[in-house]
């Protein structure tokens, strides 16, 4: 049975995922992105020696991690975790000074030009408290994203975690992020190349 | 097996270089009190003549602390959301005071040293009156107001490397050793200061020995914790050796700190002695150049190598 309380999480499947930006781009419309900053972006990197490669693509976003280092840093509480396990700024009370910015260990936030505040994805609460999806997730081409609520067994994105192996980003640094992958080529090797 | 990156975003840090600046002018008036306070606290007769001189260094170099903080913030009107809305977890809530109370320390310690050396105030009249009273100063005498300054001021200063060495994933920074390389190059640049300041005086002999053996003391230990800094980076994991990788590639620190702010003024402040004034004090500029670069490379790199990781 579903327990009163939320807890929305994504799980990302990155064998359905094929790079073509989609959710990007909508991100971008949807919540008014400005043109130097990421709310949500798909890193892809090459693996393997040719003529075996593999281009692998992972769609990156705020994990809304529960022990989230950009809200233990704040130093005016603008940012905080809501009722739904979501990590939101309140754009009102935010100095801009960029702490979270550069706590957050997966560069998900970004200054908006435009409001001079940090912004950061919100799993479009807009549109899921109106019962839609987030942008992302309903604009997603190859269905590789889920959108769900973790604490709801019978969510679909539940019965997917518990179908598919999921791993997380960074697990080390304790964050326990709400965004799951599967299949992904992640915390294995450095970004830039390494071996 | 080779990983190539074809396409990666990085959302770009709004840090620029106020951060550093920032940190770099707390250092040096944290540093200059460090001086005052070897007569004050310790009660070093050699320091006497310097203890005001300095502290009044430490003051006007407190001055831009404020202005860049200001600066610093994308609304700076909201400035005043810091003072009502205190977060425990943060570092810079907890630094938001100390740089509010280490100034006023610092006033009431001004006033009350210059009560001592003789020395009238006019801007700081009524508190050098009331701090000629026991209830003036609630009790304290000097070495009292002294210590509770020194105090304010070496938190003031630490906050800022606590305020790095919190932030997860930024392997340059998560380091037992960045709050005493801080201080250490605090003291060094703040001291050098004391001297440029102390040498355009009539500055003794002795007293100006003394203060160049601190600051040569203190370039040392720097030496030990940039080279400890290496030992492990490079020895416990690859994103340790990425950063590494990463100083040494980066000139401001290298060329800027380790060479021009250290190595060389070592050489320049080798044998101290009045006749080699313009000497000792290119030494001392070179100090106080080579503090601002590590606060440069050590901001800058911190943010650039965590970004190989996210
Ligand atoms: S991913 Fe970054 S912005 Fe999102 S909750 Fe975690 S630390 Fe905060
Ligand atoms: S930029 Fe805003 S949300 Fe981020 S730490 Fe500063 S005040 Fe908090």
């Amino acid at each position: 049975m579903p327990t009163e309380k939320k807890r929305y999480g994504m799980v990302i499947d990155t064998r359905k995922c094929v790079g073509c930006m989609s959710c990007t781009i909508s991100c971008k419309m949807e919540n008014g992105v400005t043109y130097d900053g990421f709310r949500s972006w798909v890193d892809m990197t090459e693996r393997g020696v040719f003529p075996r490669v593999k281009r692998n693509f992972i769609p990156k976003l705020c994990n809304h991690c529960e022990n989230a280092p950009c809200v233990t840093v704040c130093p005016v509480k603008a940012s905080y975790i809501n009722a739904d396990g979501v990590v939101l700024v309140d754009q009102k009370r935010c100095i801009g000074c960029g702490y979270c910015i550069v706590a957050c260990p997966y560069s998900a936030r970004y200054l908006h030009e435009g409001l001079k505040v940090a912004d950061k994805c919100t799993f479009c609460v807009h549109r899921v408290s109106m019962g839609l999806e987030p942008a992302c997730v309903h604009n997603c081409m190859g269905k590789a994203r889920i959108f769900g609520d973790l604490n709801d067994p019978l969510s679909e994105i539940s019965q997917y975690i518990t179908k598919n192996g999921v791993q997380t980003l960074r697990p080390d640094l304790g964050t326990n992020p709400n965004v799951f992958y599967v299949d992904a080529e992640i915390n294995k090797l450095p970004n830039k190349g390494g071996k | 097996m080779n990983t190539q990156d074809v396409y990666v975003v990085v959302n770009a840090s709004p840090w620029n270089y106020l951060v550093p600046l920032y940190i770099f002018f707390k250092g040096l008036s944290v540093g200059a009190l460090c001086i005052s306070a070897v007569y004050t606290v310790f009660r070093s007769e050699r320091f006497k003549t310097l203890a005001f001189p300095a502290a009044i260094t430490s003051l006007l170099t407190f001055i831009p602390v404020p202005f860049l903080l200001l600066a610093d913030l994308h609304q700076p009107l909201r400035f005043w959301h810091l003072l009502v809305n205190f977060n425990p977890t943060s570092v810079i809530s907890w630094g938001t005071w100390l740089i509010i109370l280490y100034p006023l320390c610092l006033l009431w310690y001004i006033a009350r040293l210059g009560l001592s050396q003789g020395i009238s105030i006019p801007i700081l009249k009524g508190v050098q009156e009331s701090a000629s009273t026991s209830q003036g100063t609630f009790g304290l005498g000097l070495r009292g107001l002294s210590i509770l300054t020194l105090s304010l001021a070496l938190l003031a200063d630490l906050y800022t490397a606590f305020l790095l060495g919190v932030v997860k994933g930024k392997v340059l920074w998560n380091s037992a050793l960045l709050p005493g390389y801080f201080l250490t190059s605090a003291v060094v640049t703040g001291a050098a200061l004391v001297l440029i300041v102390y040498l355009n005086k009539k500055p003794e002999e002795k007293t100006v020995r003394t203060l160049v053996r601190i600051i040569q003391g203190a370039l040392a230990l720097e030496i030990f914790f940039a080279i400890s800094q290496w030992i492990t980076l490079g020895a416990t994991s690859l994103q340790g050796q990425k950063a590494l990788e990463l100083l040494w590639k980066d000139p401001v620190y290298l060329i800027g700190d380790i060479f021009l702010g250290i190595l060389v003024p070592l050489v320049l402040l080798n044998k101290p002695s009045l006749n080699k004034k313009p000497v000792l004090m290119i030494g001392a500029l070179l100090v106080i150049l080579g503090g601002l670069l590590l606060r440069f490379s050590i901001v800058g790199v911190g943010i650039q190598a965590a970004g190989l990781w996210n």
